[in-house]
């Protein structure tokens, strides 16, 4: 008797205690991590029972290219885009099986972004960002199986420390967002937006107009389909059979992304890479990098970024010719030689003049002694038939001295670097361009401010300005 | 599957949870189970590797204990026939037979071992050579090879237990299976400790009834070791990673606290894995020997060796340094010594070295790169030197008056201890024994403490937030290890405390882990999980 009673306290004692940290985990969760807007999109799709019967799925791109209510008005459907930022191809897996729990989709549109498919760096705590918001379901437990089980523990269990790590976060704020009635009536009014760049149009659709943060990097399109992530491919894979035994239809697309990173590497072996990848697993494929100019006419002005994302005027074109392709590519079988161009050499073919209403430049820079050796390259981008025409100045800002300036416009390769000698203190390059044989004048494509600055410098690295392009 | 994955905790929960329903009779079976279940979740391929070491040795172990036993029966049945000198003959004939027997065992093992970790370096160097004397360009293609999991400790563990069954210091396993579960016990097949067959195979297969008390402690044992792990080994690794990589970018102070980290950062990875190993077999009722105790607490380098990695120290003790040092060869050598040096010089010289190739293994054991043998061999050089220089030690106290039993003495020894194992890491860390000797250099030639305010301790990617974390992290842990150095039992001692402290002490500890636990953009297991 002793024994049982002595027993049953440890017992007691013991759940006590894993009931403790589960509470304190739970609050932890509950005002360390902010309303997210993965939970807001989840729960406008299991809002009503059989409300979509059109699912489009995809990263940031698809969240500011796909307007769904477009697709609506062609398809005769109701189509909500699940497109979140930063969704892997593995998560649209997941979405996908989640978008059939409480409704009944025909068509699903796919928006392959080739960034998740190669290279893709993730932080193990932000891989998991969205099956954080699944429902408890069979789903979340097929996901737990699958892919927590050889995570850092606290990945599964204790995702909020990310969020109490980083030092990023408003305890206040969150307690009161998620105390809110907005909040348990999944308004989108708690989530914090700031990254959609616009204003919130419905069903998981931006129009995006925000250019504040300036165009950023352009990144060289690389892709070696030799070093692909395997995940990605696998999952691409499930979805398939998936979709085919669900009996539904699977469109594959690619959004266009902005001219000049589309110009700016081997794009042409990512678009190789789908259109096979996407035959071999007999699913439509329609890269609307590729789509013709007289379909659907844009440049990089109409692109809030060179990473691709597109501003909503874009968006809305986009999305009518999606819809008109989608809905005739079953009875059309030469639908790709109508809208697209059949490959990369046609497409740049078709490039007629400089593309580019601004030089992208790069530079790094190296202290010794007090000096710095200055580098910068810089790309006009032009189709095979233009050749562009460049002068390059940099000037001191303070005392407005020109410490280079190119002697006459020179012809540009792709690429032409220079390197020269700053003394700490505030510049600006400006790069003026036109179009080789024609009498337009030469106009001033670029002017960029940067500032070499000592206490700003972390001098043992290299510092690449904004506006530069990540190159090798 | 790492011990930081989630699978790796509920893998434990579930296997203690079943170990302590079913028969006790049955236990055993059970470890065996879950043990080879463990290995296979790292690959069904390596498995093979495990499975030849466990029957080659186990097949050894019983050959020598026949060849023995044969031999027993030999003489019971003829010993009155057998003339002293037939006696002699036969027992060297046996003698023969059971090192033959040995020596195969040793070689085909150690034979895997070696193909398998060190065929790539030696076709570099053979290449080097071969450049080198007949100029003949990358003449022999690399191979590189699988590490089975855990190779460098099963190996060196059964092969331990070879030896021991050669000696005769205990009969060989008749039971292949229980013999298996020996060579594959779970928790220390990653990263040790390397184990001795007489001090765990029994507890194996004794029967173990469930004690609440155990398996509290064992869980608080794997919650420090995770706090060691993933709050001061994963922080110190940002910086001595930053510092060790950008060799050319960093000297003076940086370079120094970037190596500092780096100790911070072998330490807390190894003592915090030994922890989690310990604490998961204590949830079984096996209890593991111990691989550190307190190391920066040592006054020697041989007494930081008797501290650290314990059990791969003392199993060069016994298994090399002793049949070494106490060989024919040596024997001679010795005298050959003696005569020449004088008797302090010459007894020593031969133990001296012992001490340069036990720690010449050590070395090369750590891994196939020159950096590692130049490891192994600065500390082998210290302990020969401490060795040889030992007899001074009296006069140079008496001469300087020092009085070698004072507390500060004892600190300044600690002190020196620490360094001697500080300069160590440069080798051990750095990318080449090249770069070792440059960042060495930078340390010294770069010096300024002008590194202290400029920004550079920082651009080392630990902010202050981070390096507060860790000092507060390293005092705890400082504090733990001075009572252990006591003799204290740290978690009886809190077991004695009112729950309330117990509880927010338990509390604290878990929740530092994520709360305070450094997150890698990439997640890394332990480091010596790659031997």
């Amino acid at each position: 008797m002793r024994n049982f009673k002595k027993s049953f306290k440890i017992i007691i004692r013991t759940v006590i205690f894993l009931v403790v940290l589960i509470v304190l985990n739970e609050t932890f969760r509950f005002i360390v991590m902010p309303p997210s807007y993965a939970r807001y999109i989840l729960g406008e799709l299991n809002r009503k029972e059989g409300s979509y019967d059109c699912i489009i799925l995809g990263a940031s791109h698809g969240r500011s290219a796909i307007n769904p209510y477009k697709i609506d008005e062609a398809l005769n459907c109701n189509a909500i885009n699940m497109s979140i930022p930063s969704e892997t191809v593995k998560d649209s897996y997941y979405l996908l099986k989640e978008s059939f729990r409480k409704n009944n989709p025909k068509t699903i549109i796919f928006d392959i972004d080739y960034q998740y498919w190669y290279k893709l760096k993730q932080n193990e705590y932000w891989e998991t960002f969205i099956y954080e918001q699944l429902d408890f379901s069979p789903i979340k437990l097929e996901y737990i199986a699958y892919n927590l089980l050889e995570k850092d523990f606290r990945v599964g269990l204790t995702r909020w420390a990310y969020y109490f790590f980083n030092g990023n976060i408003n305890l206040k704020e969150n307690v009161k967002l998620k105390t809110s009635k907005a909040y348990w009536n999944n308004e989108l009014s708690v989530v914090n937006n700031k990254d959609a760049g616009g204003s919130y149009v419905g069903k998981g659709y931006f129009y995006r107009d925000d250019t504040n943060g300036g165009k950023g990097k352009i990144k060289k399109v690389r892709f070696d389909t030799n070093d692909l992530e395997q995940e990605a491919v696998h999952y691409f894979k499930k979805m398939v059979q998936f979709c085919k035994k669900k009996g539904i239809r699977l469109v594959c697309i690619t959004s266009p992304i902005t001219p000049a990173t589309l110009n700016y590497g081997d794009y042409e072996t990512v678009h190789n890479y789908f259109v096979k990848l996407c035959k071999e697993q007999g699913v439509e494929y329609y890269d609307f990098n590729y789509v013709k100019d007289s379909v659907l006419h844009f440049d990089n002005a109409d692109f809030v970024d060179y990473d691709g994302h597109m501003k909503g005027r874009l968006a809305e074109q986009f999305s009518v010719v999606l819809a008109k392709v989608i809905k005739e590519a079953p009875n059309n079988s030469d639908i790709l030689n109508q809208y697209f161009y059949k490959d990369f050499q046609e497409y740049y073919s078709s490039v007629k003049k400089v593309v580019t209403n601004d030089l992208i430049y790069a530079f790094d820079y190296a202290k010794e002694k007090n000096k710095y050796n200055f580098k910068f390259k810089s790309i006009v981008i032009g189709g095979p038939n233009t050749k562009s025409e460049v002068k390059v100045i940099v000037r001191n800002i303070n005392n407005n001295k020109t410490i280079y300036e190119d002697s006459k416009y020179c012809d540009y390769e792709r690429l032409k670097e220079y390197s020269f000698d700053v003394e700490e203190g505030s510049y600006e390059i400006v790069i003026y361009a036109r179009t080789k044989g024609t009498s337009v004048e030469y106009e001033e494509l670029c002017r960029k401010p940067f500032k070499i600055d000592a206490n700003e410098v972390n001098v043992y690295k290299t510092k690449l300005a904004v506006g530069d392009i990540d190159y090798e | 599957m790492s011990f930081i994955s989630l699978g790796f905790l509920v893998f434990l929960v579930v296997s203690v949870f079943i170990y302590y329903l079913i028969p006790k009779k049955y236990q055993w079976i059970w470890l065996l189970t879950i043990s080879y279940f463990f290995y296979l979740c790292s690959g069904i391929k390596t498995v093979f590797f495990i499975i030849f070491t466990t029957i080659t040795t186990f097949l050894g172990g019983i050959a020598l204990s026949n060849i023995h036993i044969k031999r027993n029966e030999y003489f019971s049945k003829h010993k009155s026939e057998m003339s002293s000198d037939d006696k002699k003959e036969y027992k060297k004939v046996t003698k023969k037979k059971k090192r033959r027997t040995l020596i195969l065992i040793l070689i085909a093992n150690f034979g895997v071992w070696a193909i398998l970790k060190y065929t790539g370096f030696a076709i570099d160097n053979l290449n080097v050579v071969l450049k080198e004397f007949l100029h003949l360009e990358n003449t022999i293609e690399r191979i590189d090879f699988i590490l089975p999991m855990g190779i460098s400790f099963y190996t060196f563990q059964a092969m331990g237990y070879i030896i021991d069954v050669y000696q005769g210091k205990y009969e060989a396993d008749k039971n292949i299976f229980k013999f298996a579960l020996f060579v594959s016990f779970f928790p220390q097949i990653l990263q040790g400790p390397i184990g001795r067959y007489n001090k765990l195979a029994h507890q194996f297969f004794e029967k173990h009834s469930f004690d609440w008390v155990r398996i509290q402690h064992g869980v608080q044992l794997i919650a420090w070791g995770f706090f060691k792990k993933m709050v001061l080994a994963d922080r110190a690794a940002t910086v001595a990673d930053c510092a060790f990589q950008y060799v050319h970018l960093y000297s003076g102070i940086p370079m120094m606290y970037g190596v500092l980290m780096y100790a911070v950062q072998v330490y807390a990875d190894f003592a915090g894995a030994m922890d989690i190993v310990v604490g998961a077999a204590e949830l079984f009722d096996i209890q593991l020997e111990a691989n550190f105790r307190q190391p920066m607490f040592a006054v020697s380098i041989s007494d930081f060796w008797h501290r650290w990695h314990i059990t791969l120290g003392t199993w060069m003790k016994d298994y090399i340094f002793y049949p070494f040092s106490l060989s024919k060869v040596m024997n001679k050598f010795g005298k050959f010594a003696r005569k020449l040096f004088g008797n302090t010089v010459g007894r020593i010289l031969p133990i001296c070295i012992a001490n340069l190739l036990i720690f010449f293994i050590v070395g090369i054991w750590h891994g196939p790169e020159w950096k590692y043998i130049a490891y192994g061999m600065y500390n082998g050089l210290l302990i020969s030197l401490t060795n040889l220089l030992e007899p001074l030690y009296p006069k140079m106290f008496q001469l300087t008056h020092i009085n070698p039993n004072t507390k500060v003495w004892k600190c300044i020894k600690i002190f020196r201890t620490f360094l001697l194992f500080y300069i160590s890491l440069y080798f051990e860390r750095a990318v080449s024994v090249h770069a070792s000797f440059i960042m060495l250099r930078n340390s010294i030639t770069g010096f300024t403490f002008s590194a202290l305010s400029d920004g550079s301790l920082e651009s080392l990617g630990l902010g202050v937030k981070g390096a507060l974390i860790l000092l507060v992290g390293c005092s705890a842990w400082f504090i733990v290890s001075v009572l252990k150095e006591k003799g204290i039992n740290v978690r009886e001692a809190i077991d004695r405390k009112p729950f309330i402290i117990r509880w927010a002490i338990y509390i604290a500890l878990v929740l530092a882990i994520p709360c305070l636990g450094k997150i890698s953009e990439t997640q890394g297991g332990f480091m010596y999980a790659q031997f």
